[in-house]
């Protein structure tokens, strides 16, 4: 009797909840923010369709609906639809085969088990994770700094799902993992290094701004959006600036997350205004490699100041020498260049005796030294005996790095000098090797200007301005000029002929001039040859012990940090600042507040627990939306007051129950969607789809299109790759920010993503949002693809990889045309479709040749409906 | 003018889109529109305001003069300004035009078309970094992802033309904030800006890597193929949109580079752009470019004058303003003389604008360059529905600050989006629990700029 009113009282609220408006939904009645119960399996009127529970919940509405389910699928249709479905690839010819003659009555849960057990399943079922956690490999602020360490937590992903970490555990990780590890000093060491990458799902919030220390508070406001959407379906964020009437998460609310991570320490991955790569947590934290850590550094620091203090002998030895440089020089002749402009010279008949000096002196113009960049020539030839000459670009343009002074071509060791001529004479100090990365662009400078440089190369060099072949250059300083002498090793009469002339063409031009500086000079250029020498030693030993570095692997990811409270954002502007709101959880989820560090175990432990209301309805959703092509509620993300309803609520409910008790198993949630017969209904247009009558098409993504095609070519490499080619020197600005599209023939989850600009295969087939959570892709169908079939080389590439193996395969037309079908549609070829290819083949190779129509007809085959769409 | 598929006109409307609503499909405004597309030029780097169309006598006068540094945001705590001195302008400004716009000599071919212009000598922005403001510029975000201006003109208002995409972003280099610039974001990536590289090939995959006789050769048996499939498998509307999309993707490989391909256009034409025949690069081709995309269709063109390198950016020194200015000078001149000859400004508008201004004071009065300076500075506008030969708001005297009738980027946004026929505040769409717009919670009409 009771129990009998319970049950109708219970009856009556869900009627009043379900008819109310969803303005008028608060937090007590929101279908979502209420644990749910067990639900009654249904009972349908055709017992004999329902295999699962599933398929009970989903008839009961086909029935009450007045639909009767679809055929099944037939084997071929559901061997392909399966395997990428759980592989992101096509079955093989063998798989499709040892399937269909397999009788047994659990056949195709055999095949579910060889797949789910592959490799390429985390590969496949890491990348959904990785859209809704917008994994990007670029940290998004204002030049787009490339994160070296990044892939190891996109790795950790993939592992996670293939390993089928339970669920609230890989929840605790994400969040917590630096913090578990501590705590657990059993610890192994791929264990604790494993933690540590795991709150690299936090780290990889985006950044904002010039000074990415600076905007912080954006990237926390990232962190908050993402955690909100990907783990609860709730768009927390929308509380930043001010509480709003229906929405179940108010500012303090969000501030009080805000000061869990305003209390935690992410990775900083540079930026232009704040260039030092910091707070990288080291995977290794053993003691005994910590001390050989700390041995190698303390020797690279005697190292160093050996360097100190031959560079600093160097520098007294060229004090000398300006000494005596500075006395009065004469002035043989001056001029003066525009932008675009050269002048030669010539002087004739000049006297000089051994060891005095010829200077070249090259200024900026009205303090302006931007593009100053100046070609040299000159060439001294001795009038009385033999024709000896001293030309500079023959002279040091091949070895110009082996020193300052430059020898001649005689041999004489102190011919040919490269100045920094804002002290009257100095030698320019410090050689660089490939500046910029040039190959042949070698230097000698002051740090950071003057400099003298020789583009080495037969070829000219794009570098700030091209740098023609085989020539010499100079550039003045801010506050001074450059030059470049020449130590006469003879006494005699020499004529001095050359040019100045602009090397970069903007600007506003250089002074010039050439003096001459009497005495002998030779002696005092010896001690700056030796002192130099002992500086490259010195260099050479340091590089060599670098390469000896005790290498600790880093994440990028969390650690604890300064504890503190947050002060409310006022209106969200962080300058105007209110109270500070207590480290707590969400007042819908308890409200409990924080009484351990940041706070951020607490958190994962709030939002992985089975009391949770949201957290297993939202990742099964994902589930169940990433198998049917649509989610038991059309709006992953958000299972708040503002998304959509579940179409069944019951078994979403039922299900997370059954999630929950299979110990957040997501391998065992495919298992049960994947055997119930409704995954396994055959494709149908209709109304039947909403119910689950019939199963949707779908289209390839991105990531399937591009695997597909490079797995058929045979090009595809297997192996997990770890980091990505990044440069080592991080010098990017907003005007120069990093861009790159780095190829390989690894899967497509292993391709580099960047925030301030997508891969132009994944823009076109809607491949993930990098900065902001995709809770599903938007699967588009629009001309510029069909472009892509047509005219894209990476496209036409993989065809002929294709035709090349039907080829190599087999003399036979009919074995190629049946192989191609078996491989890219999972089907054998019919009568007519031989007959049609083989006709094609004639025409097309009378018109070009065989080969070409064999590249051709692949590409047929590639852009087929049938191939790019799954039923 | 070309408004439909090249090669099956009639199925136009059912063209493109994955669904069974057409994403590009022509949409009705929220009433009736002055402007039907958009030329929107943007100079990246920050054009001086000081230098260009924003005379201020008195700051010739008080060259030298310190001011007080408020709390500028380009130089809080910067080393060497610690005191600030007002800078002149280096050009002469002269009075054009009926309505006696006072242009200086950088822009003397602009200064031409004065009468048929409305500038915004008030502008002001909400970032003093070139990344930011950029982005502000387009999305109407200073810091996160959002649509850019032209995909939400193109979610807006569809496209007239199936065989060219919506938005159409012709820029030699990348711009500050990459793709975000015209990135579609949340809205679907139908209305993406697709990106022209001025070149011989503007448009990726779009020239055939086989002879045309092959193509169709291979286009019949794709067509047969999905006919097959189609046939097997019940129908499905995705494969008959997709096998519509084949035959739109082979007219596009005609009317693209049919597009960009100005050998037809006279002498006297390429004149008027400053263009060399058969130079495919340059400011004036990306001008002559706009012109024949808007007789083609295309909603929503954004010229890009360069990207973040090379570009107005004069630091080091304001001269740099005369390289390019030239470069841009003249093809502006063109496109709005162009179209007026056309009859395509009556219902074209014309957007001339950069990211923000440029100080008018530096750390000495003798400093060559011009800091970001985001509290003023000049934008204009052109064509339909737009007020001729106007000048609106004004900076102070030295034009450090906006002060009258003051014109946020919001508002700038909210403005165009009303010559199309757009109310600002219900062009939303519905992303993450509520809905979006282009001005977030801002953004005023501007009126005095409106004929």
């Amino acid at each position: 009797m009771i129990r009998a009113a319970i049950i109708l009282l219970f009856l009556y609220f869900t009627l009043i909840t379900s008819t109310k408006s969803e303005e008028n939904s608060t937090p007590k009645t929101h279908w979502s923010f209420v644990k749910p119960t067990e639900p009654a399996i249904p009972t349908v009127n055709n017992h004999n369709w329902p295999k699962t529970d599933i398929d009970r919940f989903l008839l009961a509405k086909m029935e009450a609906a007045g639909f009767s389910p679809n055929e099944m699928a037939n084997k071929r249709t559901l061997i392909r639809r399966a395997t990428y479905d759980l592989t992101g690839l096509p079955p093989t010819p063998t798989e499709i085969i040892s399937f269909i003659n397999d009788p047994s009555p659990n056949a195709f849960t055999k095949v579910i088990e060889r797949l789910l057990a592959s490799p390429r399943y985390g590969e496949r079922w890491g990348r959904h994770w990785l859209d809704v956690v917008r994994y990007a490999d670029t940290a998004g602020e204002n030049s787009d700094m490339p994160v070296d360490d990044a892939w190891r937590y996109r790795n950790y992903v993939i592992k996670a799902f293939n390993n089928d970490t339970p669920f609230n555990q890989f929840i605790r990780e994400q969040l917590a993992g630096d913090i578990i590890a501590k705590k657990d000093s059993d610890c192994s060491p791929d264990r604790y290094a494993d933690l540590i990458v795991a709150t690299g799902y936090l780290a990889i919030s985006r950044r904002h701004g010039h000074d990415a220390k600076k905007d912080h508070y954006l990237t926390i406001e990232d962190t908050i959006d993402t955690l909100g959407k990907s783990f609860l379906g709730l768009t927390i964020a929308c509380a930043r600036c001010h509480d709003h009437k229906y929405d179940p998460i108010s500012a303090r609310d969000y501030y009080g997350l805000y000061g869990i991570f305003a209390s935690s320490l992410y990775s900083f991955p540079g930026s232009e205004g704040n260039r030092p790569i910091t707070d990288l947590v080291p995977l290794n934290n053993s003691k005994e490699i910590k001390e050989r850590k700390k041995a190698w550094e303390e020797h690279k620091l005697k190292l160093e100041q050996e360097l100190k203090s031959a560079k600093h002998l160097l520098s007294t030895a060229s004090d000398e020498f300006a000494k005596m440089a500075s006395q009065p020089a004469t002035l043989i002749k001056d001029g003066e260049i525009n932008v675009g402009a050269q002048e030669a010279y010539l002087i004739e008949n000049l006297n000089v005796h051994k060891g005095d000096m010829i200077q070249l002196i090259v200024d900026a113009k009205d303090g302006d030294y931007g593009a100053d960049t100046t070609i040299i020539e000159m060439e001294m030839t001795e009038l009385r005996s033999k024709g000896l000459s001293w030309n500079i670009t023959d002279e040091v343009v091949d070895d110009f790095l082996s020193g300052n002074p430059h020898p001649d071509k005689m041999g004489n060791p102190y011919t040919w000098l490269f100045l920094d001529a804002r002290q009257p004479g100095k030698l320019l100090e410090i050689p660089v090797k490939d500046n910029e990365g040039h190959i042949g662009n070698n230097v000698w400078r002051t740090n950071p200007l003057p400099s003298a440089f020789v583009n080495a190369n037969n070829t000219p060099i794009k570098a700030w301005t091209t740098l023609p072949p085989k020539t010499f250059f100079v550039h003045p300083a801010a506050d001074g000029p450059v030059g470049v002498g020449w130590t006469s090793p003879i006494n005699g009469s020499i004529n001095i002929q050359g040019l100045v002339k602009d090397g970069h063409k903007y600007g506003n031009g250089v002074s010039w001039k050439l003096i001459h500086l009497k005495g002998n000079f030779l002696p005092l250029l010896a001690k700056p040859k030796k002192a130099l020498a002992a500086v490259q030693v010195a260099e050479k030993r340091i590089i060599e012990w670098t390469k000896k570095e005790i290498k600790i692997a880093h994440a990028y990811g969390v650690t604890e940090g300064k504890l503190i409270n947050e002060k409310m954002h006022l209106r969200g502007n962080p300058k105007d600042l209110g109270e500070p709101i207590p480290r707590k959880n969400l007042d819908l989820l308890g409200g409990q507040s924080v009484t351990d560090g940041s706070g951020r175990l607490q958190l994962a432990e709030w939002i992985s627990s089975a009391k949770n209301p949201l957290t297993a309805r939202v990742i099964v959703n994902r589930v169940w939306l990433n198998h049917f092509g649509r989610g038991l509620v059309t709006t992953p993300n958000d299972f708040g007051t503002q998304g959509q309803k579940p179409t069944h609520t019951a078994l979403l409910d039922w299900l997370s129950l059954q999630f929950i008790k299979n110990n957040w198993s997501i391998k065992e949630l495919h298992r049960m969607i994947m055997n119930s017969k409704a995954y396994q209904i055959a494709c149908k247009e209709g109304p039947e789809q909403k119910l689950y009558g019939a199963f949707k098409s779908r289209r390839l993504s991105a990531e399937e299109l591009r695997d597909t095609l490079l797995s058929l070519g045979q090009k595809i490499d297997y192996s997990t790759p770890s980091g990505h080619p990044f440069p080592a020197a991080k010098n990017y600005t907003q005007h120069t920010p990093f861009r790159a599209n780095y190829n390989h023939y690894y899967r497509s989850v292993f391709l580099m993503a960047q925030r301030i600009q997508r891969r132009p295969l994944m823009a076109l087939f809607d491949g993930a949002d990098t900065n902001a959570s995709t809770g599903q892709r938007r699967l588009s169908n629009v001309p510029t693809q069909a472009l892509y079939f047509l005219n894209n080389e990476f496209l036409h590439a993989q065809a002929a990889a294709f035709a090349k193996r039907l080829t190599q395969h087999s003399i036979d037309i009919n074995n190629r045309i049946h192989l191609a079908h078996e491989l890219a549609l999972g089907r054998a070829a019919s009568e007519k479709e031989i007959e049609q290819a083989g006709k094609f083949i004639q025409t097309y190779t009378l018109a070009a040749d065989e080969p070409q129509a064999w590249n051709a007809w692949c590409r047929v085959l590639l852009s087929s409906n049938e191939f790019l769409f799954l039923n | 003018m070309v408004t439909g598929s090249v090669i099956m006109p009639a199925l136009v409307d059912n063209l493109l889109g994955s669904d069974k609503e057409n994403l590009l499909s022509t949409r009705k405004t929220h009433f009736t529109p002055k402007a039907k597309r958009v030329i929107f030029m943007n100079m990246s780097g920050g054009v001086s305001h000081l230098d260009t169309f924003d005379h201020k006598p008195k700051l010739y006068k008080d060259h030298g003069k310190e001011i007080d540094k408020g709390d500028h945001p380009e130089i809080q705590n910067r080393p060497g300004y610690e005191r600030i001195y007002l800078k002149t302008p280096q050009w002469k400004f002269k009075q054009y035009g009926q309505c006696g716009k006072e242009v200086s000599s950088l822009f003397p071919e602009v200064a031409r078309c004065v009468d048929d212009i409305a500038f915004i000598n008030s502008m002001h922005t909400g970032h003093s970094n070139h990344y930011n403001a950029t982005l502000g510029m387009h999305t109407g975000s200073f810091t996160v992802t959002r649509p850019s201006i032209g995909a939400w003109v193109s979610y807006g208002l569809g496209t007239e033309n199936q065989n060219l995409p919506s938005f159409i972003v012709i820029a030699p280099q990348s711009p500050y904030a990459g793709g975000q610039v015209w990135g579609s974001d949340f809205l679907p990536g139908a209305h993406q800006g697709t990106r022209v590289i001025p070149s011989k090939n503007p448009v990726p995959n779009i020239s055939p890597l086989v002879p045309k006789n092959l193509q169709k050769l291979e286009l019949e048996a794709l067509r047969k193929r999905n006919q097959r499939h189609l046939d097997k498998n019940l129908g499905n509307q995705e494969w008959t949109t997709r096998m519509r999309a084949f035959e739109t993707a082979f007219g596009m490989q005609m009317a693209v580079p049919e597009a960009f391909d100005f050998s037809r256009e006279s002498d006297s034409t390429h004149h008027l752009y400053g263009l060399e025949r058969n130079q495919t690069d340059g400011f004036g081709w990306q001008c002559l470019a706009a012109r024949r995309l808007v007789e083609r269709g295309v909603r929503f063109i954004e010229l890009i004058h360069t990207g973040s390198s090379g570009n107005w950016d004069s630091h080091g020194n304001m001269m740099d303003h005369e390289r390019l200015a030239k470069q841009v000078d003249r093809p502006i001149y063109g496109l709005i003389t162009d179209l007026k000859l056309r009859g395509l400004l009556d219902d074209t508008l014309v957007v001339w604008t950069t990211e923000f201004g440029r100080t008018p004071f530096n750390s000495s009065a003798d400093h060559k360059g011009r800091e970001h300076h985001n509290w003023a500075f000049t934008t204009f506008l052109a064509g339909a529905g737009v007020k001729k030969g106007h000048t609106h708001g004004a900076t102070d005297e030295h034009g450090l600050r906006s002060v009258v009738d003051p014109v946020h980027t919001h508002d700038f946004h909210a403005t165009i989006l009303h010559l199309l026929g757009l109310n600002h505040e219900h062009l939303t769409y519905f992303h993450d629990g509520r809905d979006f717009r282009l001005t977030d919670v801002a953004g005023n009409v501007i009126h005095g700029v409106l004929a």
